[in-house]
């Protein structure tokens, strides 16, 4: 016999086969078709996957054949990852989309979520961020407020009262007298921008861009051109940027930013919302309601001026598992409908929710029922920065910006380049 | 019998059905995909187009020329440094040399973002307190430039990759037989002569080598470029990998992505053969 010849040259052959074969075959094994059943949740917010662990540990109790495994990836890497679950045959049941162009993408996994009692108590506002080709099929994971975040202790010490800036010329004046304190007060710069990153830049831009959509998300993301109609306001917010931020200003990113200059009182404002207010309070409990305030963007410069709400994340529920897909959206529809997922959300995860009729007293902190109370109202304004092509924020907007902070490219420059790139990218990336 | 009879079919089939499988057939859809507008879940096939697209793309070939420079200035770096290196351990065979040895490829062992973040470190903050300290402006705002972003860069990858080469280096220079260079000593030849006509000549395997791995690696240079600088300021260090990757998975253009990727193969192709062939000849 042969193989007791060549042992060893055929051990080794068989061996490598079955290597091969077993690992072709494991993806597709799929557990057995029990009544447990466990849900796939793609996360893209790293900072709160802790706290959706809670939230599934939670579920789980009340719904004891239901068990949510979490996988988490984000940082920039979120989408790649995400993607490459869909190409893997893993697509997951419940996905975190990050606006309108990622929803597009998947729009054919997606399911509809009309029904659910949840989509009802949606804020009005948000709704269009979840929208595809007619049909909801994402629901807000928060409230976010975008502006300046202030520094009250600063403030208070340079003799300037937040209330009374009612326009721009109110607010360049405040910046111009903390400005001239600036060695008594100890401060690196007015501001504290982020420079190095594109995504406070991208999200300062909404404050301009956002006005010509009305709410309308859809409108945002088919839109072919860059919106300049307050191009000249735009200008005039990063020049006083520029002037009056820590130097050097693309060598500062977000972390120091937030947890340094901010938290330490070496700048009075930063560009960030209450995304921060975790952070914050993470090192020291009380600051936020303590020295945490915000100021919005003069825009139109009307006096209409308020903080833009909105979310930069959305969930869906994929239909690549029918038989997980009634699961998937009761525990969707239970994280915006529980109380006991929502005291996790606001105490833990130090969200703002998305939904209606919140008894405003539940929140933890003032800044967070201001913004509630902001982002509830009827005149609530959502960014849309999340709707810009993919790419365009980082390899667009944030770089070129960047280039005006050092003085590399002048203002009707960048105008031009930034209108071509824009419409460039929404050409290649709506073709079907 | 079978077995027997096929003795050679059955060592080379399991490797070669592997290389095939990964290497070989992904290549080739590859290169198909350079052909369609694929966004990474649908494509349709779209000719030529995107390589017209990459040759008018300012910022590819912006890229593609950092990634020339880079290469040109790490090589010729890498290489004498870690010659420089070689020669010093190879010196005289004591206790400190064999510790110089290990210090001088410990950076090898740390992995390219790690480094990339140990780096940006120094060149952030340990440059800044030293740029305070001692008055110098030189010291200040290093990566928020695009010239210091490149020398960063650079810097970083010759730390990394001079212990690597040196390690070839010190092992054809153990090569060169002792009695040749005492024979040359005895002759009275100097030290320098003993270097530029006994030992450089002999090293020219070494070069080939060298040079191959350093050239082919440079133009590949990814994570250390992510994590030290991520292409800023304002995508000034973006090298012809990251350029792709963000394409690829960024922007979520794909097809375009992987027409990139093809000229890029060309280009490691064509540099590394021409070089193969520049030092084959070198060696004669």
């Amino acid at each position: 016999m042969f193989l007791k010849k060549r042992k060893f040259s055929a051990i080794l052959f068989v061996l490598s086969l079955l290597l091969f074969v077993t690992a072709g075959c494991t993806s597709k094994s799929q557990p057995s078709n029990s009544s447990k059943i466990t849900l796939n949740f793609f996360n893209q917010k790293p900072e709160i996957s802790s706290q959706y662990q809670k939230l599934a540990r939670i579920y789980t109790k009340e719904q004891p054949n239901v068990s949510i495994q979490i996988t988490t990836s984000g940082q920039g890497g979120g989408a790649a990852a995400l993607q490459a679950k869909f190409a893997s045959g893993e697509a997951p049941d419940i996905i975190m989309l990050g606006g309108l162009p990622e929803i597009d993408r998947y729009k054919n996994h997606l399911v509809s979520l009309q029904g659910l009692p949840a989509t009802k108590m949606i804020l009005p506002s948000l709704r269009s961020g979840g929208v595809s080709d007619g049909r909801l099929v994402g629901l807000p994971v928060d409230l976010e407020a975008y502006g300046w975040s202030y520094n009250k202790e600063v403030f208070a010490r340079a003799g300037v009262d937040a209330s009374a800036i009612h326009n721009y010329s109110d607010f360049v004046k405040a910046v111009k007298k903390i400005d001239s304190q600036k060695a008594k007060l100890g401060l690196n710069g007015v501001f504290g921008f982020n420079g190095a990153d594109t995504n406070s830049i991208a999200s300062v831009s909404a404050q301009f861009t956002s006005q010509a959509y009305d709410n309308d998300q859809v409108k945002a993301f088919k839109s072919t051109k860059f919106p300049w109609k307050y191009g000249s306001q735009m200008h005039n917010y990063y020049t006083l940027i520029r002037n009056y931020s820590v130097q050097p200003i693309l060598s500062v990113k977000y972390d120091p930013s937030v947890q340094d200059l901010f938290y330490n009182g070496k700048v009075a404002m930063i560009p960030q919302g209450n995304w921060i207010v975790p952070t914050l309070d993470g090192i020291e409990k009380g600051f936020v309601q303590k020295k945490l305030g915000m100021l919005p963007f003069f825009v139109r410069n009307d006096g209409s001026d308020r903080l833009l709400t909105g979310s930069s994340w959305y969930l869906g529920v994929t239909n690549d598992h029918p038989k997980r897909e009634k699961a998937a959206k009761d525990f969707v529809n239970w994280m915006f409908t529980s109380r006991k997922a929502e005291n996790v959300i606001i105490n833990e995860m130090r969200f703002v929710p998305a939904t209606k009729n919140f008894d405003v007293s539940r929140l933890p902190d003032d800044l967070s029922k201001d913004i509630y109370r902001i982002g509830s109202s009827k005149k609530a304004r959502a960014p849309i920065h999340k709707q810009y092509p993919n790419g365009f924020a980082t390899q667009v907007l944030g770089p070129y910006i960047q280039r005006y902070f050092v003085n590399d490219i002048s203002w009707t420059e960048l105008e031009k380049v930034i209108t071509t790139k824009y419409q460039q990218l929404r050409d290649i990336q709506s073709g079907e | 019998m079978l077995i027997k009879k096929h003795q050679y079919w059955a060592f080379v089939l399991p490797a070669l059905l592997f290389i095939i499988l990964i290497i070989a057939l992904p290549f080739l859809i590859g290169i198909y995909y350079s052909f369609t507008d694929s966004n990474g879940l649908n494509s349709s096939f779209i000719g030529l187009k995107n390589y017209q697209i990459l040759f008018r793309d300012t910022i590819f070939l912006q890229s593609l020329w950092l990634t020339v420079k880079f290469s040109v200035v790490s090589v010729l770096l890498i290489n004498l440094i870690g010659l420089a290196f070689a020669l010093i351990v190879t010196s005289s065979d004591n206790r400190f040399n064999k510790a110089l040895r290990t210090i001088f490829f410990m950076p090898n062992l740390i992995g390219g973002i790690l480094l990339g973040f140990i780096w940006q470190f120094i060149f952030t903050s340990a440059f800044k307190a030293l740029g305070g300290s001692l008055n110098l402006d030189f010291f200040n705002g290093w990566l928020s430039d695009p010239a210091t972003g490149f020398w960063g860069i650079v810097i970083l990858f010759v730390w990394q990759m001079s212990g690597y080469i040196m390690l070839i280096y010190v092992s054809f220079l153990n090569s060169i037989p002792q009695n040749t260079i005492q024979a040359a000593r005895l002759d009275g030849a100097e030290r320098w002569q003993i270097l530029m006509f006994i030992k450089l000549p002999q090293l020219a395997p070494a070069f080939t080598i060298s040079l191959f791995l350093t050239l082919a690696n440079s133009f590949k240079l990814y994570e250390q470029n992510l994590a030290l600088t991520n292409g800023g300021p304002y995508r000034s260090t973006e090298m012809i990998s990251m350029y792709i990757y963000n394409t690829a998975f960024v922007n979520f253009q794909q097809g375009y992505a992987q027409a990139a990727g093809i000229i890029l193969f060309f280009c490691v192709t064509l540099v590394s053969f021409l070089q193969l062939a520049l030092s084959r000849r070198g060696e004669r």
